[in-house]
């Protein structure tokens, strides 16, 4: 017993010993995180902001604008196959709200930014001022009324009104057109776009003030902006242009590689994941036959024939709901013309046959009990979203001279001087560079349908093609009949705008319910008074 | 005081050297009942000695002539668990003493030593709390492999639900509800006094590009560690509930504990035990699909002929779906339900050899389990292989050393399943019932054909197949876990005076995991073209614990106990993982040979605790015992602010029948109450804001995305948690209170509990405004829950005679838990697959999601024909529009409850010599399932509810949407088929309106029914030359009652690695098994 009690007391005191050692329960690797930086330079922040950038720009938001857009149509029956139906919620694009303002997003630029201006570096600025733009911008485009004056700065930030937040918009890319002009090495090779080239920017920045200024020609035309009239808009839009991306040389096009993390977001979706979900649209394939447009096989794969057919919105046996509340079945259709973009002036009485466009129609009368037509039916024919687009290092376009001839063209047609012959000229200089035809002797409202159509097929893809259609309901599409249990707000209709995230609405008082968003303006953002029909 | 102990000491070092020479023998028997017993442990309490009866009832202990004087006095005493212990005084003299004792049978368990933690221990009437013991037979009975799942129906509210039946499938234990939402909400296992690692991880976790961070979602199921443990040498396991009773071990207990002890060797001749069992395992239920209807979509059939429809990977939903023709009388149909499974099963074998003198005792066990699954083919296997040593000496008479080791090795070879392409669920259900999932290699050119790529060309070794074929899955793919784990404690137990004890344990736990998952190069979707995943676990864990416990009795009425202690953890888990991209060639599947590699998966955490506990008891007047613990515990995770928290404890319990006196029907009675704080530490790191490299910045959907590294450059993004600067640990402060009595001679006992427990500061990853902050999350001590419940055990003993009897046994439980503040969120996600959420006044874990608008539950506003229609009507009437269907609701709210509203078991047994029957049937009322199989099966129209398709249904009539409807289109009949289970909005994981798929999910099993027979005739001896040889015939979960149409419902995708339940998507199914085993001992 005399030599264990001392064995006891060592013990003890070893043990004492070993807490008594206060780093202990803060030594290396015990508080911090060892596993990542807490700091980050900005050259590092700023390639994570343009992957951020390139992936927001080639994923959920752009598939859905495609859908909605009919230059694609969704297929394979998963979550894609909703979108298109105009089935969307308020998770449907929660990540794409978060990421316009986490990481990779404001957050990370504004931190270039702290970080450019206390270098100084006013050209790494004025490029970190451009994405700040390009990504508020394109949320205010889909959801409108979105947190910016207190973006990053309260637990629960207000919304800005649409409309202001592209008049900060203006402001910041003039901002960044001046601190372009500026001193400083910039980003150099760490710029996978223009290797920090300052006047290629600048054009850029041009080309992107005509877009927004264009995007509140509906409001102003509606009155909205005040003393601000549409002739100022176009104008300004006009002058904004005439600065802009001077040649295809200038497009700002994503960087993509062949690493797995580097592809494509579009090739990575139909390539990589649970099968082609994206077919070629009806609309888009039509027009794009219709007068030989050597875009076709570039952006869609040829079927098992050789030859390029999008989705049949009718195919046989395929029912709908007429306005009378009866069942319309398909009981023949002839070649690729089965989609009437009209419909049948419907009969109220069961067992009438009605022929249109080499569709026949049976009124199988009511209720109604058949499938829906608007789901994509994808018969093996059709031709995936594919060619030259699909490929894991195609750069896709964002900001384009394509986009900013048509600017002009849309900008002269609808500006001071009438029948302004500029308006033509730059659609021809478009369609030249794309391999089509001179137009001639167009002019007016014609003229303003080739430049959206041309616009329509040029910006394929790109999300800008809903804010041009919001405004100009060019090209005329016919909203898909929504499927059974859709909601009124838009049903039949092209919805206007998607649901704010769910986690920003959970978090953020100021956002309403989605069934608040819906009734609120038919679902559709401030800059847009007018449904299209 | 002081002068008191040395006085003591010398007296005690006096008497020891006035010993006498001749050593003593002390033997007996033990009998109850008029039977020797054996197992028996006979004990001198003051010195230190014993001995283990033997099956003929007999022991003998040798007291050294050093100890033993003539005349002197002893206090003997015999103990075994299930008998009142019995205690003599023996006068010691010179020879052979006799003395004999007999044992009166011990239903409540009083005078037992009940383990508490921490190194201390109390007798089982001394108990504030509740006390929920689980012993090596009911382990046995079990027929688990895992310990974890071995607790099913044990205990009330101890819920364990195994992830599936694939051999060495993780089971996920909840105590008394859910009480957080850090890691894995799993209690805290301890064995032998030492914690042990029952962490769970995904494999597809290594994988951060195709699984979006969910990785238990899809890829295969996943073990959890625990399950590395023999049960065959558990020897008892005690369940501490709750925090009254686990607060003991401060920020560790918040969702209890689980004290395992490893059986050991006893002084007697060496005891050797061989089991040898096999198992037959087989698929519980057939999945129900249909077989009238062939591939195809809106009745058109493609055309399946080399080079036609199905020939184009790309070709889409034609050769997607089984939404084609009725197949014509005749034509050829597959039993996709049926084909891939096959008669699985176990071979286990476990030898034992233990014994040991007065000084040294040993327990040596080594077992051998294999198991292959029900999946046909090899690769559905799980080994497991072990080795355990447990040693103690007796160094001095008062100072006992010991060593317990442990060796295992567990491999485990699994089919992936899940929300996954290139899992074996998704392509198997959704094979249309005419297309012949074999042979999946394609007879012309030796490739993989699926249904949706039927004749793949000589081009396209690499192209999608859509989904793959799931005998390409089962037979091609390779997804494997090899696991060296070595486990155990160096102990000591010093008697420093037979009033104070001293006790150290240093114990280790290190494990080796290595992980490899091989996608072969025919592969579809996000293995395209090959992909290899290798990864390594490592996890090494320190623990020490060092207490000391004083003994007093200031008079016969008063007296106790005084326990100080310390206790140092340190836990380390590192992960290493690569994916690999693209094969090279098709063989092997090593990352060096893929065309490009993922940014790696590489982590680690550290954490370090230390804490110091008290305990103090006070027994008065042999009937009222009191207890008081305080703990206090640092941890490295703690914020800066907290580095250090208190937890206290208290209980009370009265022999109220020391009063009353007993009564023939009230044999017993004990009320108690006990009050505790337990902590659950936060999880490590979250006070650091980081910026990330590896994480996906955008993306679509599984396996797409760019990182912000790009062309070479390194990039950084901040991440999307933002750091919490002062975070304590959750604390659940819990006051439970119930009563034990004996009733009727101890036929029956009955015992009742209340629980109310109320965790504080539960630790959120906090949704935060993105808009305002720049990060989706971060954490805090924002939430407080609360559970309250009440469980209720009543065991009958209604016949007790030599050679027959009856027992039943009866638990039932309920919790219910609330959801009392968030801390400002409306509600928090905590599932990573379907949207469970933690929400203020809701219970926890409900699933708030997209139903139909119903009057009273969804907004006004929506729509003003909904308005309309619902003045006046029901609550909760489902909306008709003028189609006749109904309208998706756009705000989300709670749609289902997958928590229980009771469960409970049913445990009999019926003994007719030496024949034994049990059963047990275990139930759980109520608890809802997303059955998302389901909902994607009706879209695919495989599903036997699209038999029927163009039946005419009317919403809330005839068993179709029962219950009130209201709207223009109410009455309406409709026509239900493709039109509804496809392209409507019934499909819910493709239509994220859930309301159509959410099930009861309610079951009692038929966990356990077994017929044992024990042999010991003295011709098993001459012959066999063994003592006895017990046979068990044992049925395992041989029967489910439940509404339930999936699987099973015993069901959890995520398993043991994500504490949600009620999900069912594509998870494989569970498994019955009938089992034989034989034990020899000698």
């Amino acid at each position: 017993m005399k030599r264990s009690l001392p064995i006891a007391l060592a013990l003890a005191s070893v043990g004492l010993m070993i807490g008594a050692c206060n780093p202990f329960l803060t030594g290396e690797g015990l508080t911090n995180d060892p596993n990542n930086p807490t700091t980050a330079t900005r050259e590092a922040l700023f390639m994570g902001v343009q992957a951020t950038t390139f992936g927001q720009q080639e994923s959920s938001v752009a598939l859905t604008v495609c859908m909605w857009m009919q230059q694609c149509t969704g297929g394979g029956g998963r979550f894609v196959e909703e979108f298109g139906r105009y089935v969307i919620d308020e998770n449907s694009h929660n990540f794409d709200f978060n990421s316009v303002y986490s990481g990779g997003g404001l957050i990370d630029i504004r931190k270039i930014e702290a970080s450019a201006a206390a270098a100084p570096d006013s050209v790494f600025l004025g490029i970190a001022q451009i994405y700040e733009a390009h990504v508020i911008g394109t949320a205010a485009d889909v959801w409108g009324d979105i947190p910016y004056t207190q973006a990053l700065n309260a637990a629960t930030p207000t919304l800005d009104n649409q409309l202001a937040v592209y008049d900060s918009v203006q402001v910041l890319l003039s901002r960044a057109i001046v601190n372009l002009n500026g001193a400083g090495p910039g980003p150099g090779d760490r710029d996978l776009v223009f290797a920090g080239d300052p006047a290629a920017w600048i054009e850029v920045a041009h080309t992107l003030k005509a877009r927004y200024f264009l995007h509140t020609v509906e409001a102003a035309v509606a009155g909205l902006l005040g003393a601000r009239t549409p002739a100022q808009v176009y104008a300004d839009a006009l002058a904004q242009a005439t600065l802009g991306i001077g040649n295809a040389a200038g497009d700002f096009d994503a960087f993509h590689g062949q690493a797995t993390s580097e592809r494509n977001v579009w090739y990575q979706f139909q390539q990589t994941t649970f099968g082609i979900d994206l077919v070629a649209g009806k609309f888009l394939v039509d027009v794009l036959r219709a007068r030989s447009d050597p875009r076709l096989p570039q952006y869609f794969a040829p079927n098992a024939s050789s030859d390029w057919v999008a989705h049949h919105r009718y195919p046989i046996n395929s029912i709908i709901l007429d306005p009378n509340g009866n069942a319309e079945l398909v009981t023949a259709a002839t070649g690729d013309t089965t989609s009437g973009a009209t419909q049948p002036s419907w009969s109220t009485t069961p067992g009438t046959i009605r022929v249109d466009n080499n569709v026949t129609w049976k009124n199988y009368g009511s209720p109604y009990g058949g499938e829906d037509v608007n789901t994509a039916q994808i018969v093996s024919t059709v031709s995936a979203v594919g060619g030259t687009r699909i490929s894991p290092t195609f750069r896709q376009p964002f900001v384009t001279w394509a986009e900013n001839e048509l600017i002009l063209a849309e900008a002269y047609n609808k500006g001071a001087v009438p029948n302004d012959p500029l308006a033509l000229q730059h659609l021809n200089n478009e369609r030249g560079s794309a391999g089509l035809s001179t137009l001639v002797g167009i002019t007016g409202v014609a003229l303003l349908d080739s430049i959206m159509t041309e616009k329509y097929v040029a910006l394929f893809q790109n999300i800008e093609v809903w804010s041009d259609y919001k405004r100009t309901c060019l090209p005329a599409l016919t909203p898909y009949l929504t499927a059974n249990g859709a909601l009124p707000a838009y049903q039949d209709k092209i919805p206007g705008r998607f649901y704010y995230g769910a986690n920003e609405r959970n978090t953020n008082s100021n956002i309403p319910a989605p069934s608040a968003q819906l009734s609120n303006n038919g679902f559709r953002n401030r800059n847009d008074p007018n449904a299209c029909p | 005081m002081r002068l008191s102990v040395l006085a003591f000491l010398c007296a005690s070092v006096g008497v020891a050297s006035l010993a006498a020479q001749e050593p003593v023998t002390l033997s007996g028997r033990v009998t109850a009942s008029g039977v020797p017993i054996g197992s028996v442990e006979v004990v001198v309490p003051s010195l230190g000695l014993g001995a283990t009866t033997r099956d003929d009832g007999r022991y003998g202990i040798v007291i050294p002539g050093a100890r033993a004087t003539p005349g002197q006095t002893l206090t003997v005493v015999a103990r075994r668990l299930g008998y009142k212990p019995s205690t003599v005084q023996v006068t010691l003299r010179a020879g052979i003493v006799e003395q004999d004792f007999t044992l009166a049978p011990n239903p409540l368990q009083l005078g037992e030593i009940v383990i508490t933690g921490a190194g201390t221990v109390t007798e089982a009437q001394k108990l504030g709390s509740v006390r929920n013991a689980v012993d090596s037979a009911l382990v046995a009975r079990s027929n688990e492999s895992n310990i974890v799942q071995a607790l099913a129906g044990k205990a009330p509210n101890v819920e364990v639900t195994q992830q599936s039946g694939d051999p060495g499938a993780s089971s996920y234990i909840r105590i008394r509800g859910t009480r957080t939402l850090s890691g894995n909400g799993q209690p805290l296992f301890v064995v032998d006094g030492v914690p042990i690692d029952n962490s769970s991880f995904s494999t597809s976790n290594f994988n951060l590009n195709d699984d979006l961070g969910v990785g238990q979602t899809d890829g295969t199921v996943h073990e959890n560690r625990a399950s590395d443990l023999n049960p065959n040498d558990i020897e008892s396991v005690e369940i501490l509930k709750g925090a009254a009773s686990g607060a003991i071990y401060g920020a560790r207990a918040g969702q209890g504990v689980i004290l395992i002890t490893t059986k050991s060797g006893h002084a007697g001749p060496t005891r050797f035990s061989l089991k040898s069992s096999v198992s037959f395992d087989d698929l519980n239920h057939h999945y129900p699909l249909q077989t009238r209807y062939g591939e195809g979509i809106s009745g058109n059939a493609p055309d399946t002929s080399r080079g036609g429809d199905c020939d184009d990977p790309g070709s889409g939903s034609i050769c997607s779906r089984s939404w084609g023709p009725a197949l014509a009388p005749g034509s050829a149909v597959y039993d996709h339900s049926n084909e891939a499974y096959t008669t699985g099963r176990v071979v286990e074998n476990d030898l034992t050899i233990s014994g040991g003198n007065d000084r040294t005792t040993f327990y040596l066990s080594g077992e051998q389990y294999y198991n292959n699954g029900i999946i046909v083919g090899n690769n559905d296997q799980y080994t497991r292989n072990t080795v355990r040593f447990r040693g103690s000496h007796r160094l001095a008479d008062n100072l006992k050393v010991g060593a317990n080791l442990s060796y295992a090795d567990t491999r485990g070879s699994f089919i992936q399943r899940g929300n996954n392409v290139n899992g074996i669920q998704l392509s198997l259900l959704r094979s249309p019932p005419n297309f012949n999932n074999l042979p999946y290699l394609d007879p012309q050119f030796g490739l993989h054909r699926t249904y949706r790529f039927q004749h793949p060309g000589a081009g396209d070794l690499v192209a999608d197949r859509g989904f793959d074929n799931p005998f390409y899955i089962i037979n091609e793919q390779q997804n494997r876990s090899k696991v060296g784990r070595v486990f155990g404690n160096i102990n000591a137990e010093y008697t420093a005076a037979d009033w104070l004890r001293v006790n150290y344990t240093l114990g280790a736990d290190y494990s080796n995991d290595e992980r490899l998952e091989g996608c072969p190069i025919s592969s579809s979707d996000v293995c395209f073209a090959g992909r290899v995943i290798e990864g390594k676990l490592v996890n090494y864990q320190i623990d020490h614990n060092l207490s000391a416990t004083a003994k007093y009795q200031l008079n016969p009425n008063i007296a106790g106990t005084v326990t100080l202690g310390q206790n140092l953890n340190s836990r380390n888990f590192r992960q290493l993982g690569n994916v690999g991209r693209t094969l090279i060639t098709a063989k092997p599947f090593k990352v060096s040979n893929t065309v490009s590699r993922d940014i790696p998966s590489d982590a680690q955490t550290i954490i370090h605790n230390e804490g110091y506990f008290g305990q103090a008891t006070l027994d008065l007047y042999d009937q009222l015992y009191l207890t008081a613990a305080l703990r206090n515990d640092g941890s490295s995770t703690f914020g800066v602010q907290n580095r250090r928290s208190w937890f206290p404890k208290g209980s009370l319990a009265w022999t109220f029948t020391k009063v009353t006196g007993e009564r023939p029907w009230l044999t017993f009675g004990k009320l108690r109450v006990a009050y505790g704080e337990a902590g659950q530490e936060p999880q490590p790191y979250l006070t650091s804001t980081n910026f990330l490299s590896n994480t996906i910045v955008s993306g679509i959907s599984q396996g797409t995305g760019e990182t912000p590294t790009q062309a070479g450059l390194g990039g950084l993004v901040q991440g999307t948690i933002k750091g919490a600067t002062a975070l304590r640990p959750e604390r659940t402060k819990e006051l439970e209170t119930g009563f034990d009595i004996g009733l009727f001679r101890d036929k029956s006992d009955l015992s009742f509990t209340y629980y109310n427990a109320k965790t504080e500061d539960v630790i959120l990853l906090t949704p935060v405004s993105a808009a305002g902050t720049g990060f989706t999350l971060q954490a805090s001590n924002a939430a407080t829950f609360r559970n309250r419940g009440l469980e209720v055990t009543l065991n009958m003993r209604p016949i007790q005679r030599q050679d027959y009897g009856w027992e039943l046994g009866l638990q039932w439980a309920r919790n219910r838990s609330m959801v009392v503040s968030l801390g400002g969120a409306q509600f928090v996600t905590v599932g990573d697959f379907e949207p469970n959420v933690a929400m203020v006044g809701q219970e926890l874990g409900v699933i708030r999601s997209i139903g139909f608008l119903r009057c009273g539950v969804s907004a006004s506003g929506a729509s003003a024909a909904f308005d309309a229609a619902c003045a006046g009507a029901a609550h909760g009437a489902l909306y008709i529009d003028a189609s006749g269907f109904p309208v998706v609701d756009p705000d989300p709210r709670v749609i289902a409850n997958p928590n229980p509203r009771w469960t409970g078991s049913l445990r009999s047994g019926f003994r007719y010599k030496k024949v034994q029957l049990t059963a047990l049937v275990d139930v759980r009322h109520g608890g809802q399932i997303w059955n998302g199989t389901k909902g994607a099966l009706w879209s695919y129209g495989t599903h036997k509810d699209t038999e029927d398709r163009g039946a005419s249904k009317t919403f809330g009539q005839g068993g179709w949407w029962d219950g009130p409807v209201v709207g223009p289109g109410a009455g309406t009949a409709v026509t239900i088929g493709q039109n509804w289970y496809r392209d409507g909005d019934a499909p819910c994981p493709f239509t994220g309106v859930d309301e159509p798929c959410i099930e009861d999910g309610g079951y009692a099993k038929l966990r356990e029914i077994s017929v044992s027979y024990t042999l010991d005739a003295p011709w098993v001896t001459r012959t066999l030359g063994v003592s006895s040889v017990d046979i068990r015939v044992a049925g395992r979960n041989l029967h489910t009652w439940t509404k339930y149409s999936g699987y099973d419902p015993e069901t959890s995708l995520g398993g043991a690695a994500a504490p949600v339940t009620g999900i069912d998507y594509f998870n494989n199914p569970q498994t019955r098994s009938f089992n034989i085993s034989f034990t020899f001992n000698r």
